[in-house]
């Protein structure tokens, strides 16, 4: 069997996933059949309303984390400024669809508003990457910090998307379905993009740059193409959050979410594809399992627990949980 | 004309502020080329020692100059063991690990002071008593100096001179100014490295601790989420200096302070938070050293 073929029959088989796993966790509103047609409607799902929003945004997080990994992991490129593009994502798209589009079907809004999340982030992406790549190390990290922060002061201070009220009655047509979907076949593109010569060549500019350069890799471009494709995904991420939960702010983008996504990185291991998943899974489900300590303890002390448990990794295994390695399913071979 | 002198004394009260913080992240920078994220915490942390030393050790003393002088030697105190802590069981088992390792640690260890803060001193926002007996200054033409913005120089004043002693006339300076150049090198010559970094974050948390009480004297609602911007913006002031560079970090800050309260006063404050971030991008385009620093460019 192709190599293509593999890849299709894994994407089929999560499609089907996807399938059952709404029609279980939705239930009979989010009709099995209908995944991508239908908004979901009351719920009336076999999980409680909290374990669907946390897994909702546990496929964001993994989105966001395993773009990350394609800047800071691959290429080598130091980024903190992550959680701008996310900004930039979900409010291009909630604008493009509640304002241009609020009756449109289903589908064409999913479309419309990830295509014009990614193309805006992408951009902007675009526009951050050639102007400041002469930059290297914590430098490119600093900039990208303040970029992010810009990103976020401007969108608290255009009155049309809400200002600082946020931006309310978006309309919500992401389903756990689609998301867990959609995350899937971001997953497999990053695997293709870092598992072919694009790929390789982030690889060969992160471990020697001057010697990529001998070899006929143009580094500058490639990191664009870093830059833009990860800054793409990320909008992406972003547009899903916005029509999962109808309400965004800015204070969902500050540059905690960009150090949020950074630690699933490193938590993971750093350069590690499924690291990056791993490590969004923890650092998601983590403080939302404590809940249970507080409600023994009576004292908030998840966040402390959080905190310490990234500090304790960091110095027990400063490779990250998976270090260099892969899982099966997604290693190259 | 009087409206601009008065911006320019509350931005340079704010400016100094940002000064005493700024000099531990270069200082810190400096020897371990680490962006010490926690230090705007430690600057909390300072602040509310400050108040909790007022509220219980001398819960009956009158404002005045010694009870500030007081308030500010336990908030030293308090924050170089802070620091001392933080060096010993976060940053040192990792002095060998690759540099985002220790960023990520350093992220972890201000979220840990953050939401440890909250369980703490709890969440929400305390009023900071009166250290020193308030006075308003009238030094004519509408313009008033508040007596405390005039403390908050002085006090800053004097610990940047004590800084600035210890840093170029002794021989801890020496020390640790030969670590910011090579810290391998300094370890060959006989230096004993891991003591002079422990004496660095000693006296740049000792400087964030006071900024904490001087912070709670002008501003005086303080809460656990209160280092976070300061503790950028200062950190913003000293990549404009040139990071690792002392006199270079309090000319950024005054720099800073001063733009923000013009922004502030003249533009639009929401802006306000936003002109930090901008400065340092256009900082790090056009002159990646920063004002002072060196031209060297990092090369991959």
């Amino acid at each position: 069997m192709g190599k293509m073929n593999k890849t299709l029959l894994l994407f089929l088989g999560f499609l089907l996933g996807a399938v059952i796993l709404n029609f279980i966790m939705g239930g009979f509103t989010f009709s099995a059949a209908l995944l991508f047609w239908e908004k979901p409607g009351r719920f009336t799902g076999l999980i409680s309303p909290y374990y669907y929003s946390v897994l909702i945004l546990l496929g964001i997080n993994i989105i966001l984390s395993v773009s990350l990994m394609l800047l800071n992991g691959l290429t080598g490129l130091f980024t903190m400024g992550h959680a701008g593009f996310m900004a930039i994502g979900a409010y291009t798209s909630a604008s493009v669809v509640s304002f241009l589009l609020p009756d449109a079907p289903f589908i064409v809004q999913l479309i419309a508003g990830s295509v014009s999340a990614g193309l805006a982030a992408g951009l902007i992406g675009f526009l951050i990457g050639t102007s400041c790549l002469r930059l290297a190390g914590d430098y490119l990290g600093m900039v990208t910090l303040g970029f992010g922060e810009i990103i976020r002061i401007i969108l608290l201070n255009v009155d049309a998307v809400g200002g600082a009220r946020g931006m309310t009655d978006i309309p919500v047509y992401m389903n756990l379905g689609s998301v867990f979907f959609l995350t899937i076949v971001i997953i497999i593109v990053i695997k293709r993009i870092s598992f072919g010569r694009l790929g390789r060549a982030m690889l060969a500019i992160k471990e020697n740059e001057m010697a990529a350069n001998m070899m006929g890799i143009n580094p500058l471009n490639i990191k664009v193409q870093a830059f833009v494709i990860s800054s793409f995904m990320a909008g992406i991420a972003g547009s899903f959050f916005a029509h999962s939960e109808g309400y965004i702010s800015t204070q969902t983008f500050t540059f905690s979410k960009s150090f949020e996504i950074i630690a699933m990185n490193v938590v993971g291991g750093l350069g590690s594809l499924s690291g990056a998943i791993m490590g969004a899974g923890i650092l998601t489900v983590l403080p939302e399992a404590l809940r249970k300590v507080q409600d023994v303890t009576g004292l908030d002390i998840r966040m402390v627990i959080y905190a310490l448990t990234m500090v304790l990794i960091m110095i027990l295994r400063p490779q990250g949980l998976m270090g260099n390695k892969e899982w099966k399913w997604l290693s190259s071979k | 004309m009087n409206e601009f002198i008065q911006h320019t004394i509350n931005g340079l009260a704010l400016g100094s502020i940002y000064a005493l913080i700024a000099l531990g992240y270069t200082m810190v920078f400096g020897v371990l080329q680490l962006i010490n994220f926690a230090h705007g915490d430690i600057f909390m942390v300072g602040s509310f020692i400050g108040l909790y030393f007022i509220r219980y050790v001398i819960p009956n003393a009158e404002p005045s100059i010694f009870t500030a002088i007081m308030v500010i030697v336990a908030a030293m105190v308090g924050s170089a063991v802070l620091g001392v802590v933080i060096e010993k069981f976060a940053y040192r088992p990792l002095r060998k690990a690759p540099r985002i390792n220790i960023l990520i640690t350093a992220i972890g260890v201000s979220l840990l002071l953050e939401y440890g803060g909250q369980l703490v001193f709890g969440a929400s926002p305390q009023f900071f008593p009166d250290i020193l007996p308030r006075k308003n200054i009238d030094i004519g033409a509408d313009i008033i100096l508040d007596s405390n913005q005039l403390t908050i120089f002085i006090m800053s004043f004097v610990l940047m001179q004590i800084l600035s002693f210890l840093v170029y006339k002794t021989q801890f300076g020496r020390s640790m100014r030969a670590i910011s150049h090579s810290l391998e090198t300094a370890n060959l010559i006989g230096i004993n490295v891991n003591k002079v970094i422990l004496i660095t974050f000693i006296i740049g948390s000792a400087l964030a601790g006071a900024a904490g009480v001087l912070y709670g004297v002008a501003y005086p609602k303080i809460d656990p989420l209160l280092g976070l911007l300061p503790g950028l913006k200062a950190f913003i002031a000293a990549v404009l200096g040139g990071i690792g560079n002392i006199t270079g970090a309090v000319i950024g800050a005054i720099i800073l302070g001063l733009s923000e309260t013009y922004v502030a006063g003249y533009l639009s404050s929401t802006y306000r938070d936003a002109l930090a971030f901008v400065i340092l991008i256009v900082v790090l385009l056009v002159r990646p050293g920063g004002l002072l620093g060196s031209k060297k460019i990092e090369k991959v």
